[in-house]
C-alpha cells in the first residue's frame, strides 16, 4: 500500500497546478476547463434571463411602455446570442470537458493547453460582445443579423460590428473545442473501450463535434463578409451590386439550423446517460440510440431552408426541404422510443436527475410535435415569424435543452462536487421550473396562431393578444424563480450537502470509479475497459469492479517516477493500448494569445489599420512562445 | 351535487368563450387561401395530438408496470433482438414516424400547389421602413393609383400582389387570408389571395425590419365589388380642391413647407416620393402605418413631432407655427 500511497502522491504532484493567481491563470486541467465554462455559462444564462424578463415585463400587456422599442430590439438580440452562443454551447462544452475524458477513462483532453485556449476565448468573445452595454452600442439588428438591415446604411454606429467580430472571435473557441473532443475520444479512450462501449454522452459529443466542424466555417464566413460590408463597404448583400440578401440567409441557416441540433443532442444524449441509472437497466437500442444522433448530426445539414419557406423560393426547393425537415424527425423519435423502451423494461427511482430527464422527455416532445408543424409548408407559412415559432423553439430550447442540462448538471452533482443535493429543495425546483416553462411558452402558440408576429416591441389593445401574453409573462417570473430555486440549493448543497462518494447513484460508467470530486489526475490507474457500462457488469457487491480492471504500472508503464504527466494513447476502434504520451503542462501561452485576439478584435472594431497590423504582429509572437520547443518535451 | 349542474353551465360558457377566442387571426380564416392553411393546422394538431398522447399513454404504461427488474449483467454489448425492444425502438421509433410524416408531407405538397395568378387585379406593394406603398398596377376600369397601407380589395376575387422592398427585408402577412410572404430587396416576390366577406383584416409587418418594427402594421378592407369599384374611381381622381379659407391656406403650407419633398398629392405636388402618398388621406382610417387612427389631434401631434410618436420612421419633426399646422391638419383632413 505504500507504494500507492507514494504513486498517488507523485501523480496530484505532477498534475496539480501550482497554487495562487498564477496556478489559476496557467492551469489546464480539463476539469478545471469545464468548471469555468459551467459558471460562465450559468452567469450567460443570468444574463440573457434577465433580458428575457425584461422583455416579457414589457410584452404583459398592450402598449405598456416599459422598455423603448430601441432597447427591446437590443434585448431580443442580446437575449438570443446570449442563449444561443453564451449559454447552451458553453454549458455543454463543460459537461463535455468536464466529463468526457472521466467517461473515457482518460486523464485529460488530447490538447489540454488548446482547451485552456478555447475557455478563454469563450470568456473574452463573450465579454467583448457584452462590451457595447458599456459604450452604448448594443447589437440591435437580431441575433439573426439579417441584411441588409444590419448593414451601415441601416445600422450606423458600432452595435453590429460588436456582434459580427464577437461572433467571428468566438467561432475559434468553440471549433478548436470541438477538435478536441474529437481527438481526445479518438485517442485517449481507456484501453478495451472498443466503439461499441463508447457512452451514449460521449457519442452525442462526437456527434456536435463533427457539425462543430462542419457548420461554423459557414458561420465564419457569413460574420465576415457582414464586418467587409461594413467596414470596407463590400456589397456581398447588396443587390444593387450584384450581391443578394438572401445569400446571408444560406449562410447563416447552414449553421444556424444545425447549431439547434448541436444544442439538442447533448441534452438528448444525457437522458439517454441518466434513464439507465436510474432504471437499472441498459439503454434499449443503444446502437440505434448513437446511429440516430449521428444521423441527426448528418441530416441537420439538409434542412436549413425550412427558416426561409415564405422568402420566395420555388416550391421545388421548399418542398425538398421541406421532407428533409420530417425525416430528421425519424431519429428524435428512435432515442424517444428508446428512452421508453428502457422504462418500460425497468422500474423508475425518482431521484431528482430521473424528474429532470423526465421532464425534457415532455418537452421535447411538445417542442418536436410542433416542429413537424413548422416543417410544413402551408402551416408554416402562417406560424413564421409568430409567437408560434417562439413558443415551439423554446420548448426544444428553453425546455428540452434546458432540463437536460439541468438533468446533467443534478446527475453530476456529485462527482463535481463530493456533495449531494437537497432532495425536497430539487424538487421544489423542478416542479417550479416545470410549471413555469409550460405557462410562458404554451399560450404564446395561440398568440401566434392569432397573428401575433415576433420581435415586436409592442402590440395594439384589441387584437385579442392580451390573455396569453399575460399568462405567458406570469409564466416568465415563475419560470425564473424556479430556476433560483435550482440556483440555491445547488449554492447550498455545495457547501453543505451530505457527502457523496465516488459513486451515488450506482451508476455504470467510468467517470464513478474515480473519487467525488476527482483528483488532478483523475485515475490514478488506468482503467481497462470489457463492458460497455465497467462499473456494472458482472458487479455482486458495491465494491467488486466486475468488468473494471484497473492496469498496474506494469501494463501500461503509467506513472513512473519520474516520466509521469502523461497519457495513454490507445488506437482503432477496438481501443488498443498504442503507446504512452507525456501531456504538456500548465502554461500561460493559452492565455496571452487569447489576450491577444481580444486586441485584434478590439482593433477591428475600431477600424484601425495600424492596431490591426500590431495585434497580428503580437499574435505571430504569442503563437511562436506557445509553440516554442521546450527541453523535455 | 346541486352544484353539479352550475358547474357544467359554467365549463359550458368558459368553453364557448375560449373557443370564440379561439377564432381569430389564422384560425379564423376569411379566404380560400387561409382557409386551406386552416385545414392542414387541423390536421397537423390531430394527428400531433394523437401521436402525443400515444407516446405518453405509452410512457404511463411504461412507469407502471413493474417491469422486469435489473439489468446489470456483462456480455450484452450487442444490439439485443428482445421483441420489446425491437418492438418499441424501430415500431415507435421509426415505422409510426415514417408513416405519419409521410402521409402530412403529400398532404403539405398537395396544399401548396395552386393554380397561376390570373392577373386581373394586380396590386404592388413596396414595403419601407416603415410603412407600405400600394399602387393599383391593374384594375379593370380604371388607371393605376397610389395609396398606402389600407389595401382595398373587391371580394371573392383573386388579387395578386407583387411584392417589393426598397429597404430591408420585410414581410406581408394578414393572417385571416393567407400565409406570409417576404418582401426581399432586390426580388419581386408574389401572393395571391381573396377574400370571402366584407370585412376590416388587420395585417402586420413579420419580418423584423428596424426600431419600428412593432409599428408597421397594415390593413386589407375587402368590399362588395360594387363598392370596391367605387371606392378605386374616388382613388384615380386628382385631390379634393380646399374648400374654406383655412384650407386654401393649409394647401399653401403644403407646398411653401417641406412637406412636397416627400408627399405627393396628386394635382397638387407630384415629386416626394418618399413618404405615403396624400391624395385621398382622409380616407384611411390610420396614419403611420396603423400607428394612430387618422383624426385631427392626432394628424397635428404627427405632423408637429412624428418622432415623439414613432421614433426611427422617416417623417421629421416640422416645427410649424401653430396657425400654419391648424391650416395644414384642415386641409388634409378635407383630402376625402
Amino acid at each position: 500500500m505504500t507504494t500507492t500511497a507514494t504513486t498517488t502522491e507523485r501523480l496530484a504532484a505532477a498534475w496539480g497546478d501550482q497554487p495562487g493567481i498564477l496556478g489559476f491563470l496557467s492551469s489546464v486541467d480539463h476539469k478545471r476547463v469545464g468548471r469555468r465554462y459551467l459558471v460562465t455559462a450559468a452567469v450567460f444564462l443570468f444574463l440573457g434571463g434577465v433580458q428575457a424578463l425584461l422583455m416579457r415585463t414589457q410584452l404583459i400587456g398592450p402598449e405598456a411602455g416599459v422598455l423603448s422599442p430601441e432597447q427591446y430590439n437590443e434585448l431580443f438580440t442580446m437575449h438570443g446570442t446570449t442563449m444561443m452562443l453564451l449559454f447552451m454551447v458553453p454549458a455543454e462544452s463543460a459537461f463535455a470537458n468536464y466529463f468526457l475524458p472521466l467517461m473515457i477513462g482518460a486523464r485529460d483532453m488530447a490538447f489540454p493547453r488548446l482547451n485552456m485556449f478555447s475557455y478563454w476565448v469563450f470568456l473574452f468573445a463573450g465579454l467583448f460582445m457584452y462590451a457595447g452595454f458599456v459604450t452604448g452600442d448594443v447589437p440591435d439588428g437580431g441575433w439573426f443579423a439579417y441584411s441588409p438591415l444590419v448593414l451601415d446604411e441601416f445600422s450606423p454606429g458600432r452595435d453590429m460590428d460588436f456582434y459580427a467580430i464577437g461572433v467571428i472571435f468566438l467561432g475559434l473557441s468553440t471549433t478548436a473545442g470541438a477538435i478536441n473532443f474529437l481527438v481526445t475520444t479518438f485517442k485517449l479512450r481507456a484501453p478495451g473501450m472498443t466503439v461499441s462501449r463508447i457512452p451514449v454522452f460521449v457519442w452525442g459529443i462526437v456527434a456536435i463535434a463533427f457539425m462543430i466542424l462542419f457548420a461554423f466555417p459557414s458561420f465564419t464566413v457569413a460574420p465576415l463578409m457582414l464586418e467587409l460590408s461594413r467596414a470596407l463597404d463590400m456589397r456581398f448583400f447588396d443587390p444593387s451590386a450584384g450581391g443578394d440578401p438572401l445569400l446571408w440567409q444560406h449562410l447563416f441557416w447552414f449553421w444556424g439550423h444545425p447549431i439547434v441540433y448541436i444544442q439538442l443532442l447533448p441534452s438528448t444524449a444525457i437522458v439517454s446517460t441518466i434513464i439507465p441509472v436510474f432504471t437499472r437497466r441498459r439503454l434499449v437500442g443503444y446502437a440505434w440510440v448513437v446511429a440516430a444522433m449521428l444521423a441527426t448530426a448528418f441530416i441537420s445539414f439538409g434542412l436549413w431552408v425550412h427558416h426561409m419557406f415564405v422568402a420566395g423560393l420555388p416550391q421545388l426547393t421548399t418542398s425538398f426541404f421541406s421532407a428533409v425537415s420530417l425525416v430528421v424527425v425519424v431519429p428524435s423519435g428512435i432515442q424517444f422510443f428508446a428512452w421508453l423502451a428502457t422504462i418500460w423494461l425497468g422500474r423508475p427511482r425518482w431521484d431528482s436527475p430521473m424528474l429532470w430527464a423526465m421532464g425534457e422527455m415532455l418537452l421535447f416532445l411538445i417542442g418536436g410535435i410542433t416542429g413537424v408543424m413548422v416543417a410544413l409548408v402551408p402551416f408554416d407559412s402562417l406560424a413564421h415569424d409568430t409567437h408560434f415559432v417562439v413558443a415551439h423553439f423554446h420548448y426544444l430550447q428553453a425546455g428540452a435543452v434546458v432540463f437536460g442540462l439541468l438533468a446533467g448538471l443534478y446527475y453530476w452533482f456529485p462527482k463535481l462536487t463530493g456533495r449531494r443535493t437537497h432532495r425536497g429543495v430539487a424538487r421544489l425546483g423542478f416542479w417550479t421550473t416545470f410549471v413555469g416553462v409550460n405557462l410562458t411558452f404554451m399560450p404564446l402558440h395561440w398568440a401566434g396562431l392569432w397573428g401575433m408576429t415576433r420581435r415586436i416591441a409592442t402590440y395594439e389593445p384589441g387584437l385579442g393578444f392580451e390573455v396569453p401574453n399575460l399568462l405567458a409573462t406570469i409564466g416568465s417570473y415563475v419560470f425564473g424563480l424556479g430556476l433560483l430555486v435550482v440556483l440555491g440549493d445547488l449554492l447550498w448543497s455545495w457547501r453543505n450537502g451530505p457527502e457523496a462518494g465516488p459513486n451515488p447513484w450506482g451508476a455504470g460508467t467510468l467517470e464513478w470509479a474515480t473519487s467525488s470530486p476527482p483528483p488532478d489526475h483523475d485515475f490514478a490507474r488506468l482503467p481497462i475497459v470489457r463492458d460497455r457500462y465497467p462499473l456494472w457488469a458482472g458487479r455482486t457487491t458495491p465494491d467488486d469492479s466486475g468488468a473494471l480492471a484497473l492496469a498496474t504500472d506494469d501494463d501500461l508503464a503509467l506513472a513512473p517516477p519520474d516520466l509521469h504527466h502523461e497519457v495513454a494513447l490507445t488506437a482503432g476502434p477496438e481501443g488498443d493500448p498504442q503507446q504512452v504520451r507525456t501531456m504538456p503542462g500548465p502554461s500561460f501561452a493559452p492565455l496571452l494569445v487569447a489576450l491577444v485576439l481580444t486586441l485584434l478584435s478590439i482593433a477591428m472594431l475600431l477600424r484601425s489599420a495600424n492596431l490591426v497590423l500590431t495585434a497580428c504582429g503580437l499574435l505571430v509572437v504569442s503563437v511562436g512562445a506557445w509553440f516554442w520547443p521546450r527541453e523535455g518535451s | 351535487m346541486r352544484q353539479r349542474p352550475v358547474m357544467a353551465a359554467v365549463g359550458t360558457v368558459a368553453l364557448a368563450v375560449v373557443l370564440a377566442g379561439c377564432a381569430r387571426g389564422g384560425l379564423a380564416p376569411r379566404g380560400p387561401e387561409a382557409e386551406r392553411i386552416l385545414d392542414v393546422t387541423e390536421i397537423l394538431v390531430i394527428a400531433g395530438g394523437a401521436v402525443a398522447l400515444l407516446v405518453v399513454a405509452t410512457w404511463v404504461v411504461a412507469v407502471r408496470r413493474p417491469g422486469r427488474g435489473d439489468d446489470l449483467d456483462a456480455g450484452r454489448d450487442e444490439l439485443d433482438p428482445d421483441p420489446v425492444e425491437r418492438g418499441l425502438v424501430l415500431g415507435g421509433g421509426i415505422v409510426l414516424p415514417g408513416v405519419v410524416l409521410t402521409g402530412l408531407f403529400v398532404l403539405g405538397v398537395w396544399t401548396m400547389s395552386r393554380p397561376p395568378p390570373t392577373g386581373d387585379l394586380v396590386v404592388e406593394v413596396v414595403a419601407h421602413q416603415f410603412w407600405w406603398e400600394v399602387t393599383y398596377r391593374q384594375v379593370p376600369g380604371v388607371e393605376p393609383f397610389a395609396t398606402a397601407n389600407e389595401i382595398h380589395v373587391p371580394t371573392d376575387t383573386d388579387v395578386d400582389f407583387r411584392l417589393r422592398s426598397e429597404d430591408v427585408i420585410h414581410s406581408f402577412f394578414v393572417p385571416q387570408l393567407a400565409g406570409k410572404v417576404d418582401m426581399v430587396p432586390g426580388r419581386v416576390t408574389s401572393l395571391t389571395l381573396s377574400a370571402d366577406q366584407p370585412g376590416v383584416y388587420e395585417g402586420a409587418c413579420a419580418e423584423f425590419c428596424g426600431m419600428q418594427h412593432a409599428r408597421m402594421r397594415m390593413r386589407i378592407v375587402a368590399q362588395e365589388p360594387d363598392d370596391f369599384a367605387a371606392w378605386a374611381d374616388g382613388q384615380t381622381r386628382p385631390a379634393q380642391a380646399p374648400e374654406g379659407p383655412e384650407e386654401v391656406r393649409g394647401r399653401e403650407v403644403f407646398l411653401a413647407r417641406s412637406c412636397v419633398g416627400c408627399h405627393t398629392i396628386r394635382g397638387v405636388a407630384e415629386e416626394g416620393d418618399v413618404g405615403p402618398d396624400l391624395t385621398h388621406l382622409a380616407t384611411r382610417d390610420e396614419i403611420a402605418a396603423g400607428t394612430l387612427p387618422l383624426d385631427e389631434s392626432n394628424l397635428r401631434a404627427w405632423i408637429d413631432n412624428a418622432q415623439s410618436i414613432k421614433g426611427g420612421a422617416r417623417m421629421p419633426p416640422q416645427d410649424l407655427p401653430d396657425e400654419e399646422l391648424d391650416a395644414l391638419v384642415a386641409y388634409l383632413l378635407g383630402l376625402g
